[in-house]
């Protein structure tokens, strides 16, 4: 099977204007279809300038992003980019659009043309996942930040994006806030949806297939999550990263041959490994 | 000296139908000198409580003073209330609004009738508290990282040299060093003799920070005691609505499978009793 590359970096490098130092410096990076990928990083190594550029939102100072093979620099090029991902931001408070919940996260569909009875449905099962269904006539003031975190991401996933961007899209949940979204994220994965999970908050990406480092701008390591649990080289402090409580069981666990290390550090697992 | 939150209950838009009842009958005292975190899930009632801390929101119902200061019965002196107490908001560095670093921090001083030549040793006071370095001063705030942000923040309420220090998830979003740099601080704070009062919804860093917990949950105070009391009881029984954390989660997991380790917190203590029960 040949794979697709949705959005590419190519030699990337980005700097605010008259900041007079680069946010992203050199980066080459393909997001291939289907796949959930993970960019990690400290506060300030450049995340969401990355997650700027799926959209259009930035194009690159230096190099070029290409979005389904075309330029973002081009008209054609920003097009493509804004059909293909959808962005959830850190801050909830800037993508609110409508004054009640359910129309806020109709907003979407609606401006890509899509059918009524369809948003009806996908309006639904967004708010159903997000576990806003009580909160569907509320009107979006009035609701805490954590909640509009909530539609923010439910509104994106209303828009069946072939790419989906969450950048450190859940700092304002609490843990069970976020389990539940890591739960439909494992499902629209499964679903065929391109994932891009932007985070540092190495919890997040337990199950990803793909992780990127970033630091100072730069991206400084590559490669499969369970091998940078590890931190066999223990540079993950270094990078300003640090591994969660359950990591380190996992990681001791694998250390001593009691676990393979093959299976993610996600609890269920743990126990079947260890008690079968 | 100390903070005391006596039986209250807040009701949002009462009569309305809008009506949230946010807190109901919760109670807690916070000396000063000590550190107090406030666990629970999202709308269980944690920033509500906060506001009442300095007499943002009043009570519905119960009662609350600031040392001896009771709120209700003494609406005169609710100023002195809200200068003893520093709040800080949630994501507090999207408020910032000065130019400079120094005229942000300078605002709150001003604003309590500080007189204009005590001004710069104030400001200069809090950006050593806040562990930012003098050179800070003449900076736009607005070229500063995430964390920097959030203590030029944080320095502007300490430069009214707040009694008590209250802050609403101060590390949310912050990175792992961040986070550590941010408890080191509150940390010190506290040794010097300010009440901490930590809004969080993060119970293994609580656990590891505070003198005392309250957990919250559905606006009820479920639980209240020291890290060590608070750990015995959520081993012992669940709470509704809290999570427990992952390494407690999963050692209790191994044990109702059969498996002999104890219910603990610690990921080194429970990868050695594994490998005990294992034979390695
Ligand atoms: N609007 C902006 N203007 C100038 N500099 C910026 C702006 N946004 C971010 N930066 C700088 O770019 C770098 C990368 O920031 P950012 O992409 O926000 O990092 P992260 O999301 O990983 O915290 C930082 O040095 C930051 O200070
Ligand atoms: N200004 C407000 N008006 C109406 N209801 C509110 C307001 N602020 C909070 N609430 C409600 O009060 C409850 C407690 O909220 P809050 O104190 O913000 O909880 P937490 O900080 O633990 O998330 C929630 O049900 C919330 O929706
Ligand atoms: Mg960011
Ligand atoms: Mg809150």
């Amino acid at each position: 099977m040949t794979e697709k590359v949705i959005v590419s970096f190519e030699n990337v490098s980005y700097t605010y204007p008259g900041s007079g130092k680069f946010a992203l410096k050199g980066i080459n990076l393909e997001v291939i279809e289907g796949e959930w990928l993970a960019v990690l990083g400290a506060n300030g190594s450049g995340k969401s300038t990355l997650a700027r550029h799926f959209n259009a939102l930035l194009v690159p100072t230096q190099g070029a992003c290409l979005v389904g093979g075309s330029d973002t620099r081009t008209v054609e090029g920003q097009r493509f980019a804004r059909e293909m991902a959808a962005i959830v931001f850190q801050n909830p408070e800037n993508q609110i659009v409508a004054a009640i919940v359910e129309e806020d996260v109709a907003f979407g569909p609606e401006n890509l043309g899509v059918p009524p009875e369809e948003i009806k449905r996908r309006v639904e099962r967004a708010l159903k996942e997000t576990g806003l269904t009580d909160l569907a006539g509320k009107p979006t003031y009035a609701l805490s930040g954590g909640q509009k975190q909530r539609l923010a991401v439910a509104g994106a996933i209303a828009m069946q994006p072939p790419c989906l961007v969450l950048d450190e899209a859940t700092s304002m949940l609490d843990p069970s806030g976020r389990q539940e979204l890591q739960q439909v994220l494992w499902r629209l994965h499964s679903e065929g949806m391109t994932l891009v999970s932007i985070t540092h908050r190495m919890e997040e990406i337990l199950r990803c297939d793909r992780c990127v480092v970033l630091n100072g701008g730069s991206i400084v390591w590559e490669g499969s999550p369970l091998v940078l649990f590890r931190d066999e080289d223990q540079r993950l402090g270094q990078w300003g990263l640090e591994i969660p409580p359950l990591v380190a069981v996992w990681k001791g666990l694998v250390e001593s041959g009691i676990i393979s290390g093959e299976a993610p550090p996600v609890l269920e697992e743990m126990v079947s490994a260890l008690c079968p | 000296m100390s903070i005391v939150i006596d039986n209250i209950t807040h009701i949002y838009h009462r009569g309305t139908p809008l009506e949230t009842v946010a807190l109901s009958g919760v109670s807690l005292v916070v000396d000063r000198g000590e550190w107090v975190s406030v666990v629970g899930h999202t709308g269980s009632g944690k920033s509500t409580l906060a506001q009442h801390m300095n007499a943002l929101l009043l009570p519905t119902e119960g009662h609350v003073s600031v040392d001896g200061v009771g709120v209700e019965e003494n609406r005169a002196r609710l100023r002195e209330i809200r200068r003893k107490v520093g709040l800080v908001f949630q994501y507090p560095e999207q408020q910032i609004f000065e130019e400079t670093v120094f005229e942000e921090i300078a605002f709150g001083p001003k604003n309590w009738g500080v007189p204009g030549d005590e001004i710069p040793e104030r400001v200069t006071e809090a950006l050593s508290l806040a562990g930012l370095g003098e050179t800070f001063k003449e900076l736009s705030p607005f070229h500063l990282s995430g964390g920097e942000k959030r203590r030029v923040a944080i320095a502007s309420v300490l430069a009214v040299r707040p009694d008590y220090l209250v802050l609403d998830e101060p590390t949310a979003g912050l990175d792992a060093s961040g986070k550590r740099e941010l408890c080191d601080l509150l940390h010190g704070l506290k040794q010097k003799g300010t009440g901490i009062v930590h809004i969080t919804h993060d119970l293994e860093l609580a656990v590891s920070v505070s003198d005392r917990i309250l957990v919250l949950t559905g606006g009820k105070s479920r639980l209240w005691g020291t890290p060590g009391v608070i750990l015995e009881e959520l081993t012992e029984r669940e709470v509704p609505g809290l999570v427990m954390p992952p390494v407690p989660l999963f050692s209790g997991r191994l044990r109702e499978l059969g498996m002999d380790v104890p219910v603990t917190w610690n990921a080194e203590t429970l990868v050695g009793a594994i490998e005990r029960c294992v034979g390695k």
